[in-house]
């Protein structure tokens, strides 16, 4: 090795100095050449520069190195719906839809400010790349339009793009993702999952699907998909009538002058006694023709009432505008001469709604039948007597509560459902019912909502209100000492002070066992009624007051003939005399509640006429002012006392509504009411500074509301600052012509907080939508607005919810006056039950017939249920179909036809789908009838079936049917683009945000030249100029 | 002078307007102002009136004391009594008569000055002030009687002391009036004077009709041999007199004669058609009602009958025909209240008794502070009379009688002797926990300004 670098340094060196060898030579040798120094040295440096070089290659110092900055591109990825529900092949726009896409396109990268690499994609059922979208119509066809699958699209174009420095979506769609013809919304769930996390941001550009871009014939009215149609529009009318299907809008393209559409619902052979409708801007209900208005671009139909005593529970919409409108055009359509212009939907009606009613009383309750037979459903009432062999393991008829949409529990104790275990199922039973969507309407009382009431059952977890029994062990001990005013004013004022007596004994109704009470009367001293001592029951209570007052009156007549009858009552020394309560209970060893109250009932007739007593002087002499309801904010901030008061007006009665006071023309209405007001501001006063409320004797007194501030308020006040002005008295209380009975002391229904009350709901709005699921009903937020007109309340106030509670029971005779004679009560109720059916239908069946491109017609099928109602299998029958000659007598139904086909539906659980065939092989009517099989929750064989006339000729070609003209999707498009870190764009108006993609361009990197060609080529040059120079002095020397 | 006519005339206006107005304006709505019960703010009006009027040429051309008269009238107004507006209009009337006269101006500013002084308990000042006045305007028949009509304010306002300066400072210099020499001076002595004093009175003053006071008064001096000779007059002209209990020694002859009594009050309020206690407080007899049921020991009655009195009276504080008799009343229901808290105590309420004694103990704080404004001019007829004389001698002492008496001893100055009646309180040993506490740690300190047990303290 060694030798042959040697060998090789030694050729170098030779080849280097071979002109200097040479002229070493030449001289030793003597030749002379004319040969000049200038040319033996560059001849020397030409050739050391080519050793040099070679050198260089043979040590491999081929490479020179560089840093230069890098630039990076990011990767941004079109993606284009092309599915029919934004365009179709055939539609005149389709050019502009494309050249958009292609416009908004350069847009929206030119705006990102990022260099970037654009792939444009189409898609739909599949996906292809495009070079533009231009020249993408001819990919619609194989794309497949009748789906949308988005999630593909995405989940694809991320694998692609992984791996480029930063990517982009930028995503064109209406975000309405199906498949094979239906909606499949959990694509969208899909597709967030594929994108969260924001490393690719999408930018959304929403279409909103004009009829121009994917209509064949975007100037036909057409179906809007409108919402589900609730009850809030229905008129009182409207309740005659049975059933409600969803609302049908129609799009149309504005018009020059005013045109006539025909809207048809065909089942069997007659339009118009199937049914009826009213569209806005339209004629009135009963006829199918549909007058548009000029330039109007949408009718809504609302509400369809579907009669199900027709033939069948499917109707096939039709709808078609009369391109001639003069001279006035046949007032049906039934028999559309040009099948094409016409679009088609099927619509589900609802079944009549089952009512269960359990009644705990002897009769029946008129006004719920009388409601139930208006409202034309199916009721069922069971009694307690009839529960043996309705339920249990034995029964006989066992009762299902699934097949009802509404159970009705009037006076319905849950001591009437037998003993614990059958109690605690039937109980749990109905609260799962509720649970899963069933309506639930309670009114009772006592027995209802009191100590053996629902409390503590799994139906009080389902009630708008918190069930809170009297006496229930759980409750908190109490001190409640009662102060009754005893003053001569109140005092021989029979009708009134045992009205006074009842406000006492029904607020300490609640109190929890080894309660202490006390109750005293006071005038200008303390007459002890009850001494204090633990809670004994309300009607010992109640006979230790009334057994007092006797002889107290006895007391009284006495020094009635010396002139010291009882004058007016001290508040404060009443107080001062509440507060030695504490004392007592400690000298008698009792151990002291935490929660003390006091309820003082005074009239308002001379209220406080010690207050010149209001005053002290303390042990060093010093003057001190007090009044009392300083004294009562001691008596709340120190020993925790929560004071509660009632003004009684004098009289036979409570006062009535405050307007009617105002209105009334009785002097002595009026003076009673003023009297009273003026004892009452005397109350209130000491009542708010001792932490609690004072109410004034009008009407009844929503005793329930009392007691259970006697038992529970303060920590409810210290929740809700504002529970006073709520709960005030005189602001709502129901007016005295609703006749609502003395309530006793089980109201104590509190609503809870999601719940509303259903009548006197304050401002509520029509617009603010579907008042909540839960919803309260007491007897005492009937309210009625000074300015509203009965009609005007109910609209105002008919707020209902699907459970319902009402506070009294329904039982109070139906005379004049009443509550359930009350009209505006008896339409609540009506209302009340109405959104206690279930929003949905029971076993509702969608069914959608399409008409494929292979003119196949499809059908597919949505079964909704919120039972426990598992479908096993779905089959369907083809029946032939013959139009009546005769209308039917009533009652009879026509013979089915001859069968004519007969398969299995595919699918599972909710989605079924099936196929009739071609449209050529179908006749031209027939009658299709759906029958489904399954388990419902104790594992029963259930099934049900139901019947439709189809038209096939009607049937659209299949598209996207269910997604027409909803519009873009874009709650979730707005969650993609959230999802995905991107934004949603205007069209009209893109605003890019800059920042969206970011391309890491701080970057370097090393730049190498590879060197050995150019030293070769260096070599060479120098040899060739080597030789060149040795040829010139050749030339020379010759 | 036409200038001054109109002044004149635009003054008598306004006066009389303010008059008029008094009688149908709101005075009734005026409401008892327990720091200022008698309202002395009048007298201090009228000085500002007279003063200004004093140093004035001609006042009824004056701003400032035109002023001063339109406020007292509107004082008037506000709290008008039978007595102040005889005393005011009386008082305007000798101002316009007099008002060339600085001399006698003056001396009217003197006078009032003085009893500005005595109503605040200054002896020396007020006596000065009279000694100022030259015995020729004292004599005039104008100052004659605006000194009566002074006097019988002072007297009827529980201004004892003031009457009894009034009578010191003038009865010497034969200057002080018939009503003042002959009543409200003796019955100054024997409230809040020397009893020794009045004893030469006895016999003479208040006529017939009144005999309590100079029996109680020569039981008080000891002199019982008058009292037994003033009794059997009084017996001859009223049997059914109320001192007449003193003389009786046994419980059945007490209850007897007290029969008499009740049914009195009774034919009293049986002539009433309305028997309301508003009806019986408009009856004077009925004043009397709640001290013919404490004698009698109807002891819960009593109390509510001074009590509801007391409340009427101050309602009313501000009437045409107010009486100021609330101090009495606040005793009488003080009395009764501590022999109804005895009571209940031997009924075995015992908590209920030691609530009573506690309300009565607070109520005796109110009237030693109402009291205050007068001197306290009741607390020696309560003490020396009716605990001394009445009270043991009909009911007893009781330990709840001991408390009240130690309160007012103590209030009178006697500390040791208040000391003493709480521990005689304490030793009968019957008492509520509560209250032998409290009343040890009284004895302790020597003094009641300790509160152990407030009323609201639990």
């Amino acid at each position: 090795m060694n030798v042959i670098f040697m060998a090789l340094i030694a050729a170098g060196l030779l080849f280097w100095l071979a002109p200097l060898v040479r002229r070493l030579l030449d001289r030793l040798s003597g030749i002379e050449r004319n040969q000049r120094v200038s040319v033996l040295i560059t001849s020397l440096i030409l050739r050391g520069v080519a050793v040099g070089l070679m050198a260089m290659l043979w040590l491999g110092l081929n490479e020179f190195r560089q840093t230069v900055p890098a630039t990076t591109k990011a990767r941004v990825d079109v993606l284009l719906d092309l599915s029919e529900s934004l365009v179709h092949a055939d539609a005149p726009d389709l050019e502009t839809y494309l050249r958009n896409a292609d416009r908004l396109t350069d847009q929206i990268v030119s705006d990102l400010g990022v260099p970037a690499e654009v792939n444009r994609r189409v898609f739909a059922k599949g996906s292809r790349s495009v070079g533009s979208f231009n020249a993408a119509a001819a990919a619609i066809a194989d794309i497949g339009g009748d789906s949308t699958d988005l999630s593909a699209v995405i989940a694809e174009t991320l694998a692609t793009g992984a791996g480029s420095p930063a990517q982009a979506i930028v995503l064109m769609t209406d975000g309405l993702t199906t498949r094979q013809g239906a909606r499949d919304d959990t694509q969208i769930t899909q597709v967030l999952q594929l994108l969260a996390g924001g490393r690719v941001p999408v930018l959304v550009v929403p279409q909103p699907g004009e009829p121009g871009f994917r209509l064949a014939k975007p100037d036909d009215p057409r179906f809007i998909i409108g919402d589900d149609q609730s009850l809030s529009l229905l008129s009182q009318g409207d309740l005659e009538d049975p059933l409600i299907a969803t609302p049908i809008d129609l799009a149309i393209k504005p018009q020059d002058e005013q045109r006539v559409a025909y809207l048809g619902a065909l089942q069997g052979d007659k339009v118009q006694d199937l049914f009826r409708f009213t569209c806005l801007d339209g004629d009135p209900a009963g006829t199918a023709a549909i007058i548009i208005d000029e330039r109007v671009d949408a009718v809504s139909c609302t509400p369809l009432i579907l009669d199900q005593e027709g033939e069948g529970s499917f109707v096939q919409m039709t709808v078609k505008l009369d391109n001639n409108p003069e001279p006035v055009p046949d007032t049906r359509f039934a028999e559309p001469r040009l099948p094409d212009t016409v679009q088609s939907r099927m619509v589900p009606t609802m079944a009549t709604p089952q009512v269960l009613w359990l009644d705990g009383g002897a009769q029946p309750i008129a006004l719920i039948e009388t409601i139930i037979e208006e409202l034309n459903w199916n009721i069922e009432r069971v009694v307690p007597s009839d529960l043996p062999r309705r339920t249990g393991i034995d029964a006989t008829q066992p009762l299902d509560l699934f097949d009802y949409d509404l159970i009705l529990m009037t006076d319905f104790a849950p001591g009437e459902i037998g003993d614990g275990l059958t109690q605690q199922a039937i109980l749990g039973e109905i609260e799962d019912f509720v649970q899963r969507g069933g309506g639930l309407f309670i009114a009772g009382g006592d027995e209802t909502f009191g100590v053996k009431g629902y409390a503590a059952t799994p139906v009080a977890r389902v009630l708008p209100v918190n069930v809170e029994p009297k006496g229930s062990s759980g409750d908190p001990k109490l001190l409640a000492v009662g102060v009754l005013d005893v003053s001569a004013s109140l005092f021989y004022e029979e009708a009134t002070m045992d009205r006074a007596v009842r406000y006492i004994v029904e607020s300490f109704a609640p109190l929890s066992d080894g309660s202490l009470v006390r109750v005293f009367g006071f005038s200008d001293e303390v007459h002890e009624l009850v001494p204090l001592d633990t809670f004994q029951g309300v009607e010992d209570l109640e006979n230790q007051i009334r057994d007092s007052l006797a002889l107290l009156a006895e007391e009284f007549e006495r020094r009635r003939l010396i002139g010291l009858q009882p004058e007016g009552i001290d508040i404060y020394d009443a107080l001062a005399e509440t507060r030695r309560s504490l004392v007592m209970a400690e000298e008698a060893g009792f151990e002291l509640p935490d929660e003390r109250r006091v309820l003082i009932i005074a009239d308002g007739g001379d209220a406080d006429t010690g207050a010149y007593l209001s005053w002290k002087v303390d042990e060093d002499g010093i003057f001190q002012r007090d009044t009392a309801p300083s004294l009562a904010a001691r008596l709340n901030s120190d020993d925790d006392f929560i004071i509660n008061g009632i003004a009684m007006a004098y009289g036979e009665t409570s006062l009535p509504d405050i307007y009617e006071v105002l209105n009334s023309r009785d002097p002595s209405l009026r003076q009673r009411a003023g009297i009273a007001s003026e004892g009452f501001n005397n109350l209130f006063s000491v009542a708010e500074a001792g932490g609690g409320i004072a109410y004034l004797d009008r009407f009844q007194i929503p005793i329930g509301q009392l007691a259970r501030r006697m038992i529970s308020y303060k920590d409810e006040r210290i929740d809700d600052p504002q529970f006073n002005t709520r709960h005030r008295f005189l602001y709502d209380l129901p007016a005295q012509e609703m006749g609502l009975g003395a309530i006793n002391g089980y109201s104590i229904l509190s609503a809870r907080d999601e719940a509303r009350f259903i009548m006197g709901q304050q401002d509520y709005q029509p617009e603010q939508g579907r008042p909540l699921d839960l919803a309260l009903w007491t007897d005492w937020v009937l309210k009625r607005e000074p300015d509203s007109s009965a009609e005007g309340f109910i609209e105002r106030a008919a707020v209902g919810g699907r459970v319902s509670v009402l506070g009294t029971s329904l039982r109070d005779g139906g005379q004049d006056n009443a509550l359930t004679a009350n009209a505006i009560f008896q339409v609540a109720l009506a209302r009340a039950f109405a959104w206690a059916t279930r929003t949905n239908p029971r076993d509702a069946i969608e069914l959608s017939l399409t008409r494929d491109a292979r003119n196949e017609v499809l059908l597919a099928l949505e079964h909704r249920s919120i039972d426990p109602f598992a479908p096993t299998g779905f089959s369907v029958e083809l029946y032939g179909y013959e139009e009546a000659e005769t209308d039917l007598a009533e009652g009879s139904t026509r013979a089915r036809g001859t069968l004519i086909n007969q398969f299995e539906l595919i699918g599972s659980e909710s989605r079924w789908t099936g196929n009739l065939g071609s449209i050529r092989d179908l006749p031209e009517v027939f009658e299709l009838v759906i029958s489904g099989t399954g388990t419902d929750r104790q594992g029963r064989s259930r099934g049900f079936q139901k019947p439709g006339v189809v038209r096939p000729a009607y049937l659209h070609l299949a598209t996207e049917p269910l997604a027409l003209d909803a519009g873009a999707n874009l709650v979730a498009l707005q969650a993609i683009a959230r999802a995905s870190g991107g934004v949603v764009l205007d069209p009209a108006n893109l605003q890019v945000p800059g920042a969206l993609v970011q391309l890491e361009q701080s970057g370097t990197r090393d730049r190498v030249w590879d060197l050995t060609w150019a030293l070769v080529l260096l070599i060479l040059i120098a040899l060739v100029a080597d030789y060149l120079i040795r040829e010139y002095l050749s030339e020379a020397e010759a | 002078m036409r200038r001054h006519a109109l002044r004149t005339l635009l003054t008598a206006v306004a006066m009389t307007l303010a008059g008029w107005s008094g009688t149908t304006g709101t005075a009734a709505a005026q409401a008892f102002d327990p720091q200022d019960p008698y309202r002395r703010v009048f007298l201090d009006m009228m000085l500002t009136f007279t003063s200004a009027a004093e140093v004035s040429d001609d006042w009824s051309e004056d701003w400032d004391s035109i002023r001063a008269a339109r406020d007292l009238q509107e004082e008037l107004r506000l709290c008008g009594t039978f007595y102040r507006r005889d005393l005011i209009n009386h008082l305007l009337k000798i101002m316009g008569e007099v008002k060339e006269d600085p001399e006698v101006l003056s001396g009217i500013a003197d006078i009032v000055r003085a009893s500005i002084a005595f109503s605040n308990m200054n002896e020396d000042l007020g006596k000065f002030s009279l000694e100022a006045v030259s015995d020729d305007i004292l004599a005039r028949t104008d100052i004659q009687g605006l000194i009566d009509l002074m006097t019988r304010y002072f007297g009827l306002e529980d201004q004892y002391h003031g009457n009894l300066w009034f009578g010191e400072a003038l009865i010497p210099r034969g200057l002080a009036p018939q009503r003042l020499s002959l009543d409200l001076y003796p019955k100054a002595e024997f409230l809040v004077g020397d009893i020794q004093k009045y004893m030469s009175f006895a016999e003479s003053a208040f006529g017939s009709n009144f005999l309590d006071w100079p029996i109680t008064a020569a039981m008080r001096a000891g002199r019982d041999d008058l009292a037994q000779r003033l009794q059997s007059d009084y017996d001859r002209t009223k049997p059914t007199n109320i001192t007449k209990l003193l003389f009786l020694e046994t419980p059945t002859a007490q209850a007897a004669h007290c029969q008499g009594l009740l049914q009195g009050v009774r034919d009293r309020l049986m002539e009433q058609e309305n028997l309301t206690a508003k009806a019986e407080a408009e009856t004077t007899g009925v004043r009397f009602a709640s001290w013919t049921l404490l004698l009698c020991g109807q002891f819960a009655d009593s109390r509510r009958s001074a009590r509801k009195m007391g409340w009427e009276r101050m309602s009313r504080s501000c009437g045409f025909n107010r009486e100021t008799s609330n101090v009495t009343d606040f005793y009488n229901a003080i009395l009764s209240g501590s022999y109804l808290a005895t009571e209940q105590r031997k009924n075995g309420e015992l908590l209920r008794s030691a609530f009573t004694l506690e309300e009565i103990v607070a109520e005796v704080r109110q009237v030693l502070y109402l009291d205050s404004f007068t001197g306290l001019g009741h607390i020696n007829i309560v003490v020396d009379e009716d605990i001394e004389l009445y009270m043991t001698h009909l009911h007893g002492m009781t330990p709840e009688l001991r408390v009240v008496q130690g309160l007012l001893e103590e209030a009178r100055g006697n500390t040791s002797l208040a000391v003493d009646a709480w521990r005689a309180a304490l030793t009968e040993d019957e008492l509520h926990e509560r209250w032998v506490i409290t009343l040890q740690a009284w004895v302790n300190a020597r003094s009641s300004r300790v509160n152990l047990l407030s009323a609201e303290e639990s």
